[in-house]
């Protein structure tokens, strides 16, 4: 069954087209709450109540092939409302404490590469909230610019100036990153 | 920017991304937990309407938790995480020996809980206390009794939580939130909270100029939930009232009715003197 069809099955009560949703979106739903929160328990309670949303709203959702944005709308409302209320928008992992555990075997050009992806992450994390899951949808999740817009609920423009600031932030940090010797020379021209 | 800068900026961001989340996988009993949870709002408030059921009993359900969060001997208890039995609805009136046998123990409860409220059905729910790691702190049983408008009024519906949870579980009740009362050397704490919720298009930004400045109050205050989810904007009222009396704690919940406190009162002394 394709994304519409078990969207019609799931409005006329087939709760195995359910069971398939949700086995479509259940880890990709996890991980952008993951990201947009910061924790993991606040991402699942928001993942849950994103379903049961979905369960009991689906039919005000009028145009099947819309799922997806309007699925990412109340996933990422529905975070934003956990993570206020837990206030746990904090990463939970100490991110050079889990470098340093896993680098153990890890060749030097790993090792930088993990590091380059730390720095990137933690400067991702430091974003306004909305600036922060403009870049999740995008660069996470590959939603396209007009669908980031219908689900953040803003013009295309906006989110076209919100990745175009987010871009200019992390070039910075990486510059900086390679400028107090965090990469090869050669890395750093390569940005 | 030039364009290849742009691009490897962008690969990086986005192996950033995933590097972030590649073991993060959603539990193999999630989707269990999500069915059972809209079994559980079908179940309680069937007569409602769908969009604004939902998120009524999530708060319902909230509040039922919390006010078991705490912090027992060693563990911290961080999320509770509920399963209700639902093949087990008994919808006559039980006898004790029925709930003991399915719930391992044996509430008080009675057949009218006021003249207006009769006994509907009971259902059964287990509660796992999880500390932030994600292992088991504490395991509970809980028996619920649903109450009924005697009139049919279907929107009307109060639900006993009664949760056989050891007192070191369970919440002081200081905040100014709960107005107490005592009954037979018994505290009893009543509180109440609205929810309001919108419709899934409302910007956040906008639902905080949509408030009256008495609702920012009351949010400010706790007593004041925002959820998404309903076709037009609706308001909701929580009323709770717990006690603890012989290791077991009672809750009673009522949802938008007419109530008072006092009337949450006097169904709560029909329980403690049953």
């Amino acid at each position: 069954m394709n994304e519409s069809e078990i969207i019609k099955q799931i409005k006329s009560g087939n709760e195995k087209a359910f069971d398939e949703l949700f086995n479509s979106y259940k880890n990709i739903a996890l991980r952008t709450a993951y990201l947009i929160t910061g924790n993991l328990c606040t991402a699942e309670d928001a993942v849950q109540e994103t379903f049961i949303q979905c369960y009991f709203n689906i039919n005000s959702l009028k145009n099947s092939q819309s799922f997806k944005p309007w699925f990412y709308k109340i996933l990422t409302r529905t975070s934003w409302s956990c993570a206020k209320k837990d206030k746990k928008v904090t990463p939970v992992e100490n991110i050079y404490e889990r470098f340093d555990a896993q680098s153990i075997d890890k060749s030097i050009k790993d090792y930088l590469k993990n590091e380059e992806y730390e720095i990137i992450y933690s400067e991702i994390e430091k974003l306004d909230i909305k600036l922060k899951t403009t870049v999740i949808l995008f660069y996470f999740n590959d939603l396209s610019i007009k669908e980031i817009s219908k689900t953040l609920g803003c013009i295309e423009g906006t989110v076209k100036s919100r990745l175009h600031r987010a871009r200019a932030i992390l070039k910075e940090s990486l510059i900086n990153f390679y400028d107090i010797g965090g990469g090869s020379k050669n890395e750093t021209i390569r940005i | 920017m030039k364009q290849s800068e742009y691009e490897k900026i962008d690969k990086k961001i986005k192996k950033a991304l995933h590097s972030k989340t590649d073991n993060v996988f959603a539990s193999d009993d999630m989707l269990e937990e999500i069915k059972e949870k809209i079994y559980l709002k079908n179940s309680n408030y069937g007569g409602f309407n769908m969009k604004k059921k939902i998120i009524a009993v999530s708060a319902i359900c909230v509040l039922c938790f919390a006010t078991l969060t705490c912090i027992a001997a060693s563990s911290r208890v961080d999320r509770w995480v509920s399963h209700s039995y639902h093949t087990d609805d008994i919808n006559e009136f039980p006898s004790e020996a029925q709930i003991e046998k399915e719930a391992g123990f044996c509430p008080k409860y009675v057949k009218n809980l006021s003249d207006k409220y009769s006994f509907d059905k009971v259902s059964f729910a287990e509660s796992t206390g999880e500390d932030a790691s994600g292992e088991k702190v504490v395991e509970t049983k809980e028996v619920i009794f649903r109450y009924a408008d005697k009139n049919g009024n279907k929107n009307n519906s109060i639900s006993l939580f009664c949760n056989n949870i050891d007192k070191a579980y369970t919440e002081s009740f200081d905040s100014d939130k709960y107005e107490k009362s005592e009954y037979n050397a018994i505290e009893l704490n009543y509180s109440w909270s609205l929810m309001k919720c919108f419709p899934p298009d409302c910007e956040e930004k906008n639902i905080e100029n949509m408030l009256t400045d008495e609702e920012k109050k009351l949010k400010d205050e706790g007593r004041l939930d925002i959820s998404y989810g309903t076709k037009e904007i609706e308001t909701d009222k929580l009323q709770s009232l717990i006690w603890y009396d012989g290791n077991v704690q009672y809750n009673i919940l009522a949802f938008n009715t007419d109530l008072d406190k006092e009337e949450m009162i006097n169904m709560a002394k029909t329980v403690i003197d049953a």
